[in-house]
């Protein structure tokens, strides 16, 4: 195998790979005739545009509502992931001898966690009853303990803490009105899903960060615009909990809904744009 | 009944007649219009679209197959099986009648708006001369 060769496979790799497996062969073979086996910069850049390009259509092609219900079933996996991640960090520090025994936010916490997991997993295996029965169960628990009068923290839970509570529900039913609500067999989006967790866990209180985790969202979505719907359905629960953080008792909700609509908007016209325009035919340029 | 939001435009498909009802891009009309001699194999289109363009289109391979995909699946060339050339894996693609027909209305469009600009541009030249 020719280095000219070898690259124009590499840049292949752009391809999804049930599509990669039919042509490979005939593009490569067609792409070394053109260069006359030589590396040429313009036919690899040309070859992973193309690629990104099958992507978008593969997804666009299933409709904007599919693309939409997926990206809301990753968000509502995202949610739930971080639920897991913070909570076996704060349950992890909660359980160290230096830390003080408070039995009742153990117990919180660990409810939390097990919850999480439960619905994660309910999402995961396609479980829709038990997912929508456990996201209720999220947007209940700060109802109960704001009647009970006492949080983990010790605060009364906010208006925010409420909502970002019920946005796992909300996201779910949503999905399901659009005819999906769960993982489809064989996805590989739980590694999306866990990725962006864990990010989503570590990023409470930092609205920059929120931004280059938007930013590095929309750069993937050149990829696939499911994530740029999920990361948008995300950030707005994530920033429902910031805002609660840095506003207090007295939230302020004109900042929240401005940067919740404007980083929402965006996020999810460019995901629908993008797949709109990868549907239309004829199109290449 | 339909989807509640079925009114919305989510999830619709668009077809050739609806999506083509406008202009079709220059790549795609040069890429049909290579294949309106016969069939020919991927590295013969590109040859084909430069040399109909006048070297204006230069397809990149990636761009061309892209096409080449959507030009099939929209029934306008028909992709024939695999065969090896000289080693090498190669299909020749077909122009199909519907892609016959669409090029040859895009060919009347170019040259009815071609027309219509030659006709003013003969006018203006008339008016210059003071033969109007």
């Amino acid at each position: 195998m020719t280095a000219g060769e070898r690259i124009y496979r590499m840049a292949c790799l752009a391809y999804p790979a049930a599509y990669r497996q039919r042509v490979e062969s005939e593009l490569v073979a067609s792409v070394l005739t053109v260069t006359d086996e030589q590396v040429n910069v313009r036919e690899v850049v040309g070859l992973v545009a193309g690629g990104i390009r099958r992507r978008h259509f593969e997804v666009g092609r299933r409709g904007v509502r599919d693309v939409v219900s997926s990206g809301l079933v990753l968000a509502v996996m995202v949610t739930l992931g971080s639920v897991v991640v913070s909570n076996a960090f704060v349950l992890l520090r909660l359980l160290t001898p230096y830390e003080s025994m408070d039995r009742a936010a153990e117990l919180v916490t660990a409810a939390y966690l097990i919850a999480g997991l439960v619905g994660l997993i309910a999402v995961l295996r396609g479980q829709r009853h038990l997912a929508v029965a456990v996201t209720t169960v999220f947007a209940v628990l700060p109802v109960v303990f704001l009647a009970l009068g006492h949080s983990r923290s010790g605060v009364v839970p906010t208006v925010s803490d409420i909502a970002a509570g019920a946005v796992p529900l909300l996201l779910i039913l949503v999905s399901i009105w659009l005819g999906q609500g769960c993982l489809r067999r064989g996805s590989w989006w739980w590694i999306v899903a866990l990725a962006l967790a864990i990010g989503a866990a570590f990023i409470a209180g930092q609205s920059t960060v929120a931004l280059v985790v938007l930013t590095a969202a929309l750069l993937f979505s050149i990829v696939d615009p499911r994530v740029a719907t999920a990361t948008a359905a995300t950030l707005t629960a994530v920033l429902l909990t910031q805002l609660s953080a840095i506003y207090g008792p007295a939230l302020n909700l004109v900042p929240l809904a401005t940067e919740g609509i404007v980083l929402t908007g965006a996020t999810t016209a460019w995901a629908v744009v993008r797949t709109y325009r990868s549907t239309r035919p004829a199109t290449i340029t | 009944m339909g989807h509640p939001i079925a009114w919305l435009p989510i999830g619709r498909r668009t077809t050739y007649g609806v999506a083509m009802a406008g202009a079709m891009r220059e790549p795609t009309y040069f890429v049909l219009a290579s294949l309106l001699d016969g069939p020919l194999h991927g590295y013969a289109i590109v040859k084909q679209t430069a040399e109909l363009s006048g070297g204006r289109v230069r397809l990149s391979t990636g761009t061309l197959y892209g096409a080449l995909d959507r030009l099939a699946d929209e029934g306008l060339i028909l992709p024939g099986p695999d065969e090896v050339v000289n080693g090498r894996v190669r299909r020749v693609y077909t122009l199909t009648a519907g892609g016959h027909d669409a090029v040859q209305a895009e060919a009347v469009r170019f040259a009815r708006a071609a027309d219509v600009v030659r006709q003013r541009l003969d006018r203006a030249s008339a008016r210059r001369l003071g033969l109007a």
